[in-house]
């Protein structure tokens, strides 16, 4: 059975997109960061890893290239909160969400979603990764 | 005007007066010792003169010897003086002609003088040199026409008096008014230049060269205060013209103070938001997929996920806002072609009530844009001018022309500058804006829709678009009859020749 990494700090988050997959027919696991996403993928690889960018202790775009180092086959999806983060205003140089998702395009993203977004999107999404797999 | 004694004129003929009221006496009464003197010294000499020559008549011709021949001499002698009286004594009377003497102790006295007696009759004796004989010679003058002469000289002397007083005193009234005349004139000059009236030229008519000199003066100094009012005047005028700019420039500067802050907020809050939509969308479409077509719940969960994307709507309004802040990268844009692109988006969204004119002849409208951010700007203003309408549908009209903006329009509007401006007017029949709310609308969370109808973002979105595009926005509003938006954004020459964007704030 195609199998499938969510890694996302927030709880809601995660259960979602593991119910949607889950009934879409895929296996799911989660994970609420990119080292506690790492350790669960090094043990038993997904085949995909849909991974949110802006997370505490490792952030996705540092785990997109973990990932595709160690595991240059698995697909993945980032996913980013549009908008970004406080600082914006202050510093006009930070980093924006447009660019956390170049940043993880970069680092080897397959596809990008802002949040929120659709679920048949997503499921097409998967689907086709799959596919091409 | 001045009256009273406090005036020159009164001072003038008070003063005159008084010099006269203690001179007019000294010289009439001086005067009249010098005339009677005089009448009364040539009298006296006259008669003297007189008494002597028929003293010496009878001394020369012996007529003493002979009575009738005496009497003859001395009838002749009253006679030809016109005189009263003349005797001739010897020892006592001897012989008289004329009147008897009014008072005969008096006889023999030797002097007399001028008026002594109240007969007014004037007594002289001389002795006759006659050898044997004690002869006395004895004459009286009638003194009253001296005294007559000199009542008349009395008499024409007041009237000459009198008549040099008159004179003068209208020689006075004449000065003063010589003086006063012109300087009526200058007051009520002044007068009327005190209560405003500048204009008038401070000049008199006058043959005193003082007073012409003082006219001048004051006619340089009124030309000194004109001017001096005209640069007073013009410098208040220049002061409050400051004033408001300054207060316009304050305005904004708090303005973008509100708008940063919000800003900063509004990222924040978007992000949570955005991270909140997720299961909202994930589950409510997951049962969706899962619900049989027939279901009742499908209509429920469909009106969650309406309700859902119009969170999302919004969020998305509020991440447009926050980037404003933020640097942006502006490169050459034609306007039109993206004005276009989203009215044909609009068009397909808009009841068959609503019409959409459009005029869009201008061409080549380049100006330094995110082509995006004027999509927006766009559909922002025409959903605006779609929300205001009521049920029963109007009209929009989008006009997309040329401007050149001047001084004048700088001024109120500071984040423009003088020179040529694409101009993105865009027109609603709608309701209108009350006039108390047209300056705030531009504020974000300002509405004056009712709850949940509108964000009350829309509008300061587009606002902070185009302030970031080096532009600005101006509404006019006629509550019942309808809006419109003008949008500005600087042009920049055909494609080839691009100016350097004015960044506002720098």
């Amino acid at each position: 059975m195609p199998s499938i990494l969510i890694i996302d700090d927030e709880e809601d988050i995660r259960d979602a997109l593991k119910m949607v997959l889950e009934r879409a027919g895929y296996e799911v696991r989660v994970a609420s960061n990119g080292n506690e996403g790492m350790a669960l993928q090094r043990k038993d690889p997904a085949h995909l890893v849909i991974t949110d960018i802006i997370m505490p202790i490792k952030d996705g775009v540092c785990t997109i290239k973990e990932i595709r180092q160690e595991f240059p086959g698995v697909r993945i999806i980032a996913i980013s909160g549009g908008g970004g983060v406080a600082q914006v205003a202050y510093q006009p140089e930070a980093i924006t969400t447009t660019a956390y998702l170049a940043a993880a395009k970069a680092a080897g993203a397959d596809r990008l979603f802002t949040k929120p977004f659709d679920r048949n999107d997503l499921i097409q999404a998967v689907d086709d990764l799959f596919k091409v797999h | 005007m001045a009256t009273g004694l406090n005036t020159f004129a009164a001072r003038v003929i008070l003063i005159g007066l008084v010099i006269h009221a203690v001179l007019l006496p000294l010289l009439f009464y001086g005067l009249l010792h010098i005339v009677k003197e005089s009448h009364e010294e040539r009298f006296v000499n006259d008669v003297r003169k007189y008494s002597r020559f028929v003293a010496d008549a009878f001394e020369m011709e012996d007529a003493v010897s002979n009575e009738r021949q005496a009497m003859r001499l001395l009838d002749s002698a009253v006679l030809g003086s016109g005189g009263v009286y003349a005797e001739l004594l010897e020892g006592e009377t001897w012989l008289r002609s004329g009147l008897s003497p009014p008072d005969p102790a008096d006889v023999y006295a030797e002097d007399f003088a001028f008026g002594q007696h109240g007969d007014d009759i004037y007594f002289l004796s001389i002795p006759l040199d006659i050898p044997d004989r004690q002869l006395l010679l004895r004459m009286g003058f009638d003194e009253q026409p001296t005294i007559e002469q000199v009542k008349t000289a009395r008499q024409r002397l007041t009237l000459v008096l009198l008549l040099y007083l008159f004179v003068s005193i209208i020689a006075l009234v004449l000065l003063s008014t010589l003086i006063t005349q012109p300087l009526r004139a200058l007051q009520t000059a002044s007068r009327n230049i005190a209560r405003g009236d500048h204009s008038v030229k401070l000049r008199v008519d006058s043959q005193l060269a003082e007073i012409r000199e003082l006219a001048t003066d004051l006619e340089s100094m009124r030309r000194e205060l004109v001017g001096m009012n005209a640069s007073l005047l013009e410098e208040i005028s220049e002061r409050k013209a400051a004033d408001k700019l300054r207060e316009v420039a304050e305005n904004k500067l708090r303005q973008a103070q509100k708008m940063e802050t919000v800003g900063v907020l509004a990222g924040g809050i978007a992000h949570e938001f955005n991270n909140i939509l997720v299961p909202i969308f994930l589950y409510t479409e997951q049962a969706l997929y899962d619900l049989p077509a027939e279901s009742p719940l499908r209509v429920h969960l469909e009106r969650v996920l309406k309700s859902a994307n119009r969170a999302k709507s919004l969020v998305q309004q509020i991440l447009t806002f926050s980037r404003q802040s933020g640097p942006q990268e502006f490169v050459p844009v034609d306007v039109k072609p993206v004005v276009e692109e989203a009215l044909d988006l609009l068009r397909a969204l808009l009841p068959a009530t609503v019409q959409l004119h459009e005029d869009l002849t201008t061409v080549d409208c380049w100006a330094l844009a995110d082509r995006d951010q004027i999509h927006q700007l766009v559909v922002n203003l025409c959903s605006n001018a779609y929300q205001s309408l009521d049920e029963t549908g109007g009209s929009i009209g989008v006009i997309l022309d040329r401007c050149t903006v001047d001084t004048q329009f700088c001024r109120d509007h500071p984040n423009l500058r003088v020179g040529g401006y694409i101009r993105l007017s865009i027109h609603d029949t709608g309701h209108g804006i009350a006039h108390g709310d047209l300056d705030r609308i531009f504020e974000p969370f300002y509405t004056t829709r009712a709850v949940g109808k509108g964000t009350g973002l829309g509008l300061s979105v587009v606002h902070g678009l185009a302030v970031s595009h080096s532009g600005d926005i101006t509404v006019e509003s006629e509550p019942g009859k309808g809006t419109t938006f003008h949008v500005y954004l600087p042009e920049i020459g055909t494609g080839s020749s691009i100016r350097n964007p004015l960044r506002t704030g720098s």
